[in-house]
């Protein structure tokens, strides 16, 4: 621990915080006493069901997707060379949010709810073993970089043909709104269903970190370090999609997280890329709970959607932080 | 093992062919010039005989696992765009740790190849801020650190100024004498003159000639090369 890495362990302990005060916070109060004495006695009450099958989902979510957004952003952005790499730029994202609304508008989830993540989880899958399939092929990141636009480009397309050709108001709608993203249905169920593959997703992309150090001066440098570069990067695609794919299937589209949270560790790391793939995940989990905490205190009528509010927040930061490093 | 062995080596790209045919053996002890016109293949053997693109024939360091060819061999490929502005000092390290027993030995490690890169001066710079040149000397100091066996150079002496050129060519020479091996691409025929003790040319993707001595370029010799 150093002064200059200072902010980032402060983080830790705001997101601590952040984390008490999710759990708090909400339309309910919950009395605490209460609580206690119901757990105790192993009553089901309003208190015990609003904490345990509201709030904490919640929190948990919040955290898992800062996990797997961060880490994901910050692993991309080394492996591709490309500060403005995400999971969303690469296709991840975007197919994982076509395989929900796939899902939604033949009105599968109405069926069963578990359709969805696994309609999400496919199809990020089918995205990223794709991503795989160039990444053995070709040495050139730029490569990998385009067939991503592309996927993106494509599966953002077939997204507006589905909406566009349904004739079910109702659907569309519920569509729409769930591309916003929200983290306010979440349940236990979706949780469970959500952590295998989230968790799996981000350790599997951590677990490249004592290599990332390699990546300064390129893949080919890497390689002669002796990186496995074609293991590391497919580590990597499979590692974003199946944590990508896990919470959008949940929670739908939320922008901006992956992308500026690496660019906030950065300078406190001295551009490492090693420390900003461990720290990334740290931060984003911070923004994303203080995102949701904002929306629960914000006095609206509807309850504002998480993807929009990360977005509204991250830009203008983003653009602070980029102005800041490179506008001199 | 203690040789780099290339043989019938060829590259096609898109049926066009680069790199014909080639074969050659290059020993510890040898500063290996590799030369030729632009666009007749060099950069693109270097690549090939590290199993950095594809290629057909047989190369003994494409044939090795990933880490055996790191403590074999280092490449300094050319620079271009710096995407994570690091220290110098902190990239050396990168390196270093890995390919050194302990704290004590990548510290030693490190400032060994500052100095004899003559870039101690820079090793609290950000990347960012370095001339071509620095960083050219930089990325050698950064190989360096791996404690090869082997250093292949594509055109590392290309945007030094003259005290930067005579600090590498000495640097090469020691290297040899200290029974390393080294590859480098290059156009500057005197540098090529003075640093090594082999010359490889290269034309149209075949081998021209492969002089395992000190020579001289000639006009005639100069005019086989380049036309």
């Amino acid at each position: 621990m150093t002064i200059r890495t200072l902010p980032l362990w402060l983080c830790i302990f705001a997101g601590v915080a952040l984390i008490v005060l999710s759990l708090c916070l909400g339309p309910y109060k919950i009395n605490w006493s209460q609580l206690a004495y119901d757990i105790a006695k192993d009553n089901q009450t309003i208190e015990t069901i609003v904490f345990f099958e509201l709030r904490i989902p919640r929190t948990i979510m919040c955290i898992l997707t800062g996990v797997a957004l961060g880490t994901g952003g910050a692993a991309l952005q080394t492996l591709l060379r490309n500060p403005l790499a995400e999971p969303s730029i690469i296709g991840i994202s975007s197919s994982a949010a076509l395989g929900a609304v796939l899902v939604m508008s033949f009105q599968l989830h109405l069926v069963s709810l578990f359709f969805m993540p696994v309609g999400a989880i496919i199809f990020s899958m089918v995205a990223a073993s794709l991503l795989v399939f160039i990444s053995r092929r070709s040495h050139d990141h730029v490569t990998i970089l385009l067939v991503g636009v592309g996927i993106s480009l494509l599966s953002g397309a077939a997204t507006s043909f589905l909406l566009s050709i349904s004739d079910n108001p109702y659907a569309v709608n519920e569509i729409v709104f769930w591309m916003l993203g929200s983290l306010s249905n979440v349940s236990n169920d979706d949780l469970l269903l959500a952590v295998p593959f989230a968790l799996s997703g981000a350790l599997l992309m951590l677990s490249t970190a004592p290599a990332q150090n390699y990546f300064v001066f390129g893949g080919e440098v890497a390689a002669s370090s002796g990186i496995n570069v074609k293991t590391l990067r497919a580590k990597v695609i499979l590692g974003a999609s199946l944590g990508v794919g896990g919470v959008t299937a949940i929670i739908g589209m939320v922008g901006f997280i992956g992308l500026l949270s690496p660019h906030i560790v950065r300078p406190f790391v001295g551009n490492e890329p090693r420390r900003t793939l461990i720290w990334s995940p740290v931060v984003a989990a911070a923004l994303v709970l203080a995102a949701d905490i904002a929306i629960r205190l914000l006095p609206t009528t509807n309850e504002l959607r998480l993807g929009v509010v990360t977005t509204l927040i991250g830009a203008p930061l983003f653009l602070y932080v980029i102005f800041k490093r490179f506008g001199h | 093992m203690d040789i780099i062995e290339v043989k019938n080596l060829g590259v096609c790209i898109n049926d066009h062919v680069i790199l014909r045919s080639v074969s050659f053996v290059v020993t510890k002890g040898q500063c290996v010039g590799l030369i030729g016109k632009n666009g007749a293949g060099k950069t693109t053997l270097l690549r090939a005989m590290q199993g950095l693109s594809p290629y057909s024939g047989f190369s003994n360091m494409a044939k090795m696992n990933y880490e055996d060819r790191a403590s074999f061999v280092a490449w300094v490929p050319q620079i271009h765009d710096i995407v994570w502005d690091v220290k110098v000092k902190k990239l050396l390290e990168f390196t270093a740790r890995k390919f050194c027993r302990n704290a004590a030995h990548t510290k030693q490690t490190i400032s060994a190849s500052l100095t004899s890169t003559n870039t101690v001066q820079l090793a609290e710079k950000n990347l960012s801020s370095l001339s071509s040149g620095e960083l050219a000397l930089v990325n050698v100091a950064r190989a360096l650190c791996q404690h090869s066996d082997f250093i292949l150079m594509d055109e590392p002496l290309a945007n030094l100024d003259p005290r930067q050129k005579s600090t590498l060519i000495l640097l090469m020479q020691r290297l040899a004498r200290q029974n390393k091996g080294i590859i480098f691409t290059s156009h500057d025929m005197p540098a090529v003159e003075t640093a090594c003790n082999r010359v490889i040319a290269l034309k149209d993707g075949a081998l021209l000639f492969d002089e395992t001595h000190r020579i001289k370029f000639t006009d005639t010799r100069n005019q086989e090369i380049f036309d």
